[in-house]
């Protein structure tokens, strides 16, 4: 039995679009403190899963519990007031507000302060100084590496409990993904939980300590970390050795 | 073709006044298309229902006959403009809620909405023929405001009415302008019309953005309706159709979904409409006017300013 102290945990979760049922009851526990990977292929439920969390597309089944509530019914800003927050796949920035337009609108929820959207502007600009260059610019006119850091910029500022990234890594240039995740890492341990979905297998597991596989819609695999970086059929599957 | 230059003055004139009561109007349209990617049919008659509250309240209710002046002028005038300004925001409201959000909740396809906003202003429209409401025929909108020059442009006198036109209509869209792109409920508009899935992991409340939505297109639906009473001296239950075309033409002529674009094509359809009559004649007006619209869809299908709301 998982211990109780879950922070996020779904039990049998499923999601339908129309007749198709993309995630198949699926167990995932998140607890805090931790960073915790999802990996898969392309259309193995990844984003479904956090979409669903998100209750942006909501489950059809099963449950999802954040501090021991249930947040199916729970509306899509509700999710964000409760303190799960996601960068979404393509980091869909907001393209005609400027950067900093865009950070605020990561604080939309928590009414913030005139105080406190310059503080926490200011700690996003630490993390990502070339944020605070590109600060009056079109968040649609920034390069994929400067839009991610602004997607993961905006979550922050809504002052998360539980991070989720969908594929952070995608379409970046390798020493770029590496910014990203040492940024993911830093989060984590100023106390942020982190939930990661990720088809680079290799820089999830690195960064995470808790893995789960999930495959056409079903977790196939649930391990810490390294010991799936170890495992034979994720290397072959995910990880492109033999 | 025979040009009348001598009207070319005039004619410009109030190419503006009609036209800044298009945009007015236009507003309503892109801003619900922002934000649903819906084009609003009903938005027609929402407008009328700002015409014929202001009636009811100042016609039949305050039974005003006589024109006032000064204060009392002024008090009457803001008076007619927000009566109407609030009923057509909770027309607009209502229609959201009992033409729009049912489907949305279902799922429902892009043309249901569409179908059911058509039908929407038929109903709205064809319910207030009705006797226990206004009628078949036009009434006669109370003479608030005795019309009387008030300086020369163009070459042309402009009159008071003309006057309170732009006035109202450059109060209303500056107000628009700032409610967009400095208030949070404004930047939740404009947020929703860019990405609305970004928007809900931001924290965006859609349901209550889409009714805002409505609610101030409404609203300056309302204040055209009321302006129209005033300045035509008269509502009808079928008031809205042409002046509703006709907005949603400078709609996406200027760019819809885009606001200022809204208010850019509806000043200049109102002057498009106005200079064909300096060379073409008055009954072509509404042929040139409409033929706006497929122009610009064949050759300039995103307006003149693009299809985007803020600033």
């Amino acid at each position: 039995m998982p211990p109780d102290n879950a922070l996020l945990e779904l039990e049998d979760m499923r999601v339908h679009y129309g007749a198709i049922e993309a995630v198949k009851g699926i167990h995932l526990r998140v607890e805090e403190g931790e960073i915790v990977a999802l990996i898969g292929g392309n259309g193995a439920g990844k984003t479904t899963t956090l979409r669903a969390i998100s209750m942006v597309h909501p489950p059809a089944g099963g449950s999802v519990r954040f501090e021991g509530n249930e947040l199916r019914g729970v509306p899509s800003h509700g999710v964000v007031e409760r303190g799960i927050v996601q960068v979404p796949e393509g980091r869909r920035i907001f393209p005609s507000m400027s950067v900093r337009e865009n950070l605020e609108m990561g604080a939309f929820q928590r009414r913030a302060s005139r105080k406190e959207l310059h503080d926490d502007t200011r700690h996003v600009f630490e993390l990502f100084p070339v944020l605070e260059e590109r600060r009056k610019q079109a968040g649609g006119t920034l390069s994929g590496g400067e839009q991610q850091m602004l997607a993961i910029g905006r979550a922050l500022m809504a002052r998360p409990k539980v991070l989720m990234l969908d594929e952070p890594s995608m379409g970046l240039a390798p020493q770029v993904v590496e910014r990203v995740f040492g940024v993911i890492r830093n989060i984590n341990s100023e106390g942020t939980t982190v939930l990661l979905v990720e088809q680079n297998a290799h820089m999830a597991l690195q960064t995470a300590h808790r893995g789960y596989v999930i495959e056409t819609g079903e977790i196939v695999l649930e391990d810490d970390a390294k010991t799936l970086l170890g495992n034979d059929q994720v290397r072959k599957a995910y990880l492109g050795e033999e | 073709m025979d040009c009348n230059t001598a009207l070319i003055g005039p004619l410009f004139l109030q190419g503006i006044i009609l036209g800044s009561l298009y945009a007015l109007i236009a507003l309503g349209y892109t801003m619900v298309y922002g934000v649903l990617k819906l084009i609003n049919f009903a938005h027609d008659s929402v407008f009328m229902v700002g015409g014929v509250a202001a009636f009811y309240v100042f016609g039949s209710a305050l039974g005003l006959t006589e024109p006032l002046t000064g204060f009392a002028l002024i008090v009457a005038l803001f008076g007619v403009l927000m009566v109407g300004a609030l009923a057509s925001a909770s027309g607009a409201t209502l229609l959201e809620r009992g033409a729009y959000r049912p489907l949305r909740r279902r799922g429902g396809a892009r043309l249901s909405f569409l179908i059911s906003a058509i039908g929407a202003s038929f109903f709205a429209t064809y319910l207030f023929q009705q006797d226990f409401l206004l009628g078949a025929g036009k009434r006669q909108f109370p003479n608030l405001m005795e019309t009387s020059g008030a300086f020369s442009a163009f070459g042309s006198p402009v009159n008071n009415k003309d006057l309170l036109i732009v006035v109202a209509v450059v109060i209303c869209l500056v107000a628009l302008d700032r409610v967009i792109n400095q208030t949070r409920i404004g930047r939740s508009i404009r947020a929703l019309s860019e990405d609305v899935v970004a928007a809900q992991l931001m924290g965006v409340n859609v349901n209550r953005v889409i009714v805002t939505t409505f609610l101030i297109g409404g609203f300056f639906g309302g204040v055209a309706g009321a302006l129209y009473g005033v300045n035509f001296a008269n509502v009808a239950w079928n008031m809205g159709f042409i002046p509703g075309v006709k907005a949603f033409t400078a709609a996406v002529l200027g760019g819809i979904g885009n606001i200022r674009g809204a208010m850019v094509g509806g000043i200049l359809l109102g002057l498009i409409e106005n200079m064909s009559v300096v060379c073409i004649g008055a009954e072509w007006a509404n042929v040139v006017a409409f033929s706006v619209l497929p122009l610009v869809l064949i050759f300039r299908p995103t307006g003149l300013l693009g299809e985007r709301i803020g600033g």
